[in-house]
């Protein structure tokens, strides 16, 4: 084996260890000590995370966060498979114009993307409820104050936001499948559906993963969103609570540091079953360089 | 075979679908750019949707600093988001380069380090981060705000991908000159130039967008980015001209809107690349 040119690696193991190893330790240390506010902290061990188990908002954060990624997964995915399909079949010169279209909201800040749902949903005076509830004689819906609603407007948000960017990524897909096997495919009689099922899609597989854990990690760094929607709170009835909300809540209003870093770091087990997952993939070539 | 006459049904009824759901996808956007000439009991009412003149006085208040300093907040976030992307990028390339193109000891599990950055994001880091920024002095900053960002765990995934598509001909050719590593780097540079820009588009966004990093790592106004600049505003009265909101709105999502639209051909390309 060659010598490495080490040099060539030295940058970016540097920065990894200033700005990720060295926080990700500095947060173990501040979980396992005391929530003193003034003076020093003392050593607790592992209460802050013995008490998380008994503690309830955590809870359902921590339920509100998975809900929210296997919801968002399970309508982007397939929304965005089926608009690349279109996508193909489209007219030509239309194409930049709707690739643009769809990719417009993931190039808008998320904030932004909240203040439009705030304006178009928020109670009596949102546009929704001004423009099409009210002239039609029907009762206003409290969009951000109604529990039931809550999830849902965050789960929309995320569609807007990520569908036309899991398109174009399913559309540069789509652009590999080998030409030779759907016409194989097709000279055996197989029809569109069996084409899509044993041909197209064994193919996006791994694109398909890829998306998966994108969204996934997303929706466990969610925050500006529903910081636009509900603000630090989590909402009527916390139910728009989510982690990094409930973290930042924890450690910057209450001042609970030590049980705030307790929660980021509860979840990394969690988080790392998305490492696992990639590792399995075989097939997407991420692992085996 | 299908008929042609079918198949240009077929791509009118593509067409037609994509168009409503793009439409449905773009009317906030237009929405909002029409907001910010309206008042505000026009705002939500949908018709006329088009305002009755075009005056810039809310862009005029925002960009004033009567309210706050939002030239300099817009800077920061140019800034922040540019500096942050080239440093990735110079950290990143080279170690794409000596995963894909080398083998040696210990590989695997340095791979593995940085693919775990992935799936811990610098979200779930931002406490303990906060912690460690204020003890290195650097609270307050434009640093604290670009340092977080640069270790990019993707984007050595990204250009490990990116320099295994080199053919190894040309590898072993430019091996062969007797060059040293950093200089064939530099050589094989302009042959992955679009995957080089897309990622750096790519981050370019991502950190415009970063909301959470820059709201634990300032604190005064002068020092914050656009994002935690326009929440404050948001938060700030009960009574205010949502057209001001929108304005900073609209001026928020312009920068990455035309970064997309000035590397939007390489964008295409590079992906249809890497992920055929």
């Amino acid at each position: 084996m060659a010598r490495p040119p080490y040099h060539l690696l030295l940058p970016f193991f540097a920065a990894l260890v200033a700005f990720w190893w060295v926080p990700l330790a500095e947060g173990v240390k501040m979980s396992l000590e005391s929530d003193t506010l003034y003076g020093p902290t003392r050593f607790v061990g592992l209460e802050h995370y013995r008490a998380l188990a008994h503690d309830g908002r955590f809870e359902i954060a921590l339920r509100n966060t998975a809900r929210h990624a296997a919801l968002s997964i399970a309508l982007i995915l397939p929304l965005g498979l089926v608009l690349a399909l279109l996508m193909r079949r489209a007219a030509e010169p239309a194409q930049p114009f709707l690739r643009f279209g769809l990719l417009l909201p993931a190039l808008c800040p998320p904030l932004v993307l909240g203040f439009l749902f705030v304006l178009v949903f928020s109670g009596r005076y949102g546009l929704l409820n001004m423009a099409v509830l009210t002239p039609l004689g029907l009762p206003p819906v409290d969009w951000l104050k109604d529990p039931a609603v809550i999830p849902l407007s965050l789960v929309l948000q995320a569609v807007w936001r990520w569908t036309g960017f899991v398109t174009v990524v399913m559309l540069a897909g789509l652009d590999g499948v080998p030409r030779a096997y759907v016409e194989v495919a097709r000279a055996e009689g197989a029809g569109p559906w069996r084409i899509l099922r044993d041909v197209t899609l064994p193919h996006l597989r791994p694109l398909l993963v890829f998306c998966a854990v994108m969204l996934f990690l997303d929706a466990f760094a969610l925050f500006s969103g529903a910081y636009a929607l509900l603000g630090a709170s989590g909402g009527t009835a916390d139910a728009g609570l989510l982690l990094v909300g409930l973290v930042y809540q924890t450690a910057f209003t209450y001042g609970r540091f030590g049980s705030a870093a307790a929660m980021s770091l509860s979840v990394v087990p969690v988080l790392a079953l998305g490492l696992v997952w990639l590792l399995r993939e075989r097939r997407a070539r991420m692992v085996d360089p | 075979m299908r008929s042609h006459r079918a198949r240009s049904i077929g791509r009118w009824a593509a067409t037609f679908v994509l168009g409503g759901v793009a439409a449905l996808f773009v009317f906030p956007f237009a929405w909002m750019l029409l907001a910010t000439f309206k008042s505000n009991p026009e705002i939500f009412r949908l018709f006329p949707l088009l305002p009755g003149a075009f005056p810039l006085d809310h862009y005029r208040a925002l960009l004033d600093g009567s309210l706050l300093p939002f030239t300099r907040q817009l800077a920061n976030s140019l800034v922040v988001a540019s500096v942050q992307t080239v440093l990735v990028l110079a950290l990143t390339v080279p170690a794409g380069y000596v995963f894909a193109l080398h083998r040696f000891r210990g590989r695997r599990a340095l791979y593995g380090c940085a693919l775990f950055t992935v799936v811990l994001p610098q979200q779930a880091l931002a406490l303990p981060l906060f912690a460690w920024i204020h003890r290195l002095g650097l609270y307050d900053t434009l640093l604290a705000v670009i340092l977080p960002g640069i270790a990019s765990g993707l984007g050595v995934v990204f250009f490990t991908l990116v320099f295994r598509r080199l053919p190894p001909e040309l590898v072993a050719l430019a091996r062969s000159e007797g060059a040293s590593e950093g200089r064939v780097l530099l050589t094989f540079l302009p042959l992955v130039r679009p995957a080089v820009l897309t990622f750096g588009l790519i981050h370019f966004i991502l950190a415009w967008h970063e909301h959470l990093i820059p709201l634990v790592m300032t604190g005064s106004a002068a020092q914050k980015t656009v994002p935690v600049a326009l929440a404050s505003l948001y938060g700030s009265s009960v009574r205010f001209p949502y057209a001001l909101l929108m304005a900073g709105s609209v001026l928020a999502t312009l920068p990455a809107v035309l970064a997309y639209a000035l590397l939007r051909r390489h964008f295409h390309s590079a992906l249809g690349e890497l992920l055929a």
